[in-house]
């Protein structure tokens, strides 16, 4: 799947996980960027990324991801199959 | 011997000369010996259980390490983790757990002439396996190699500072500074002596002083009024805060004289604005080690239940911190309801963010 296309999709789950309208993502973006992201929430997310796209993650590769960034690369790569 | 007892103002001050005069590649080794003196100092027999816990510990590092396949890496782990939770539901549970049948028998007027086995629980082994486990799963999970020197492992496990009550350090922390080679560094004095002090007067003053008060009440509740429960149940937390709060300082000003940071037990928990927040201020290192081992992990796995899957492992991980501190009802209960408060916080935190839009709170 095209990067930009990731991005497009990605923010839509983030609106929705977060209630948030206006959220735009960057490449460094963190939980600490974004109201609402914690511990508690951040599986929610997970969930509803792997919904959207149709893929699965390991725990493994989430201890991984640190930035928005990261994230969107691991999508691509999971989409790129 | 216990941070606050004058065998232990003997103790550190010549584990201090020793280590300034063992060379910097050996001071582990010194630190090792003085951290088996120091447990066995209180009961020898322990030291066959730091000992034991160690070796399977290392070997099974290892073997994950040298596996190829993660199904044969995760029946090591898995292995390893119960093999060092043995020992800790026998002392920990098993004792309590046969005594609360025949108490509870008792009631029935049911008095069997079985035998009432009683062991001393061997201090800090909540807290060292703990610290075992999450090594071995770190190691699982890549986060670091298995450690070839078993001595380092022993230390690891071992080390006196944090043996008795914490903080529970991490292998992927404490284990390249114990080979880093640690240096003396007068600069860390002061901090160091500035957190033992602080941490003793915590523990002496404070923690000490209110439990007079506090265990008087506790001990004979029927016997008091509302007045003092209240009061009674009001100090209580101060007095925890202050005890393993203090202790804990104090451990980590001593690891930070010998040139080792270890993490921070407590952030100024009171000012905490919700219970999530709190569980971050509190007795931070265990909670880190719940939710890293086996918050997250739960999570995971409930993440296609939405908000529901993390209720559920939010109720597993604080169950498990109530049943950790203690096989009690009490503890039980107390554990449960954790989970509760922090399962309707995040059930209500759409809603609450709203408001703290609305009115501009802050909410660190």
């Amino acid at each position: 799947m095209e990067r930009k296309e990731i991005i497009e999709k990605l923010t839509q789950v983030f609106h929705k996980t977060f209630d948030s309208t206006d959220l735009e993502l960057t490449n460094d973006m963190t939980a600490s960027d974004v109201d609402n992201w914690d511990s508690l929430t951040h599986m929610v997310l997970i969930g509803d990324v792997e919904k959207e796209f149709d893929i699965k993650f390991k725990l493994k590769e989430l201890n991984k991801m640190n930035t928005v960034g990261h994230l969107i690369d691991m999508v691509a790569v999971k989409t790129g199959r | 011997m216990v941070f606050t007892s004058l065998n232990f103002l003997l103790f550190f001050p010549a584990v201090i000369l020793l280590f300034y005069a063992t060379p910097i590649k050996f001071r582990w080794l010194t630190l090792l010996v003085a951290s088996y003196f120091f447990y066995l100092n209180i009961e020898p027999v322990f030291g066959l259980l730091t000992a034991f816990i160690t070796v399977s510990t290392y070997i099974f590092t290892r073997l994950i390490d040298k596996a190829e396949e993660d199904s044969k890496k995760s029946v090591f782990m898995y292995i390893n983790i119960a093999i060092i939770l043995l020992p800790l539901f026998f002392f920990k549970y098993f004792i309590p757990i046969n005594e609360g049948i025949f108490d509870m028998l008792e009631t029935y007027d049911m008095r069997w002439g079985l035998p009432r086995i009683s062991f001393l629980l061997p201090v800090g082994i909540s807290y060292y396996t703990f610290m075992a486990i999450g090594y071995t799963i770190d190691v699982y999970n890549e986060e670091m190699e298995a450690e070839k020197n078993m001595g380092i492992v022993a230390l690891f496990i071992a080390f006196f500072p944090l043996v008795l009550s914490g903080p529970i350090e991490r292998a992927t922390n404490m284990i390249p500074q114990f080979k880093s080679g640690m240096k003396l560094d007068p600069t860390n004095f002061s901090p160091g002596l500035q957190m033992m002090l602080w941490g003793y007067f915590m523990k002496l003053v404070v923690a000490d002083r209110t439990a007079i008060y506090v265990d008087a009440i506790y001990n004979n509740v029927a016997n008091h009024n509302g007045n003092s429960i209240l009061l009674a149940s009001t100090l209580y937390p101060i007095q925890v805060y202050a005890d393993l709060g203090g202790y804990s300082l104090i451990a980590i000003g001593v690891s930070r004289i010998l040139g080792l940071e270890v993490m921070q037990n407590f952030n100024r928990p009171f000012f905490a604005t919700s219970m999530a927040v709190f569980w971050r201020r509190w007795h931070i290192s265990l909670i880190k080690w719940l939710t890293d081992y086996v918050y997250t992990p739960l999570a995971f796995s409930f993440r296609t239940y939405g908000i529901w899957g993390i209720v559920l492992a939010l109720m597993v991980t604080f169950i498990l911190s109530g049943i950790w501190h203690g096989a009690t009802l009490g503890f039980l209960v107390w554990g449960i309801l954790q989970g509760v408060f922090l399962s309707v916080e995040a059930l209500a935190n759409k809603r609450r963010s709203k408001l703290v839009k609305r009115f501009n709170w802050s909410q660190k």
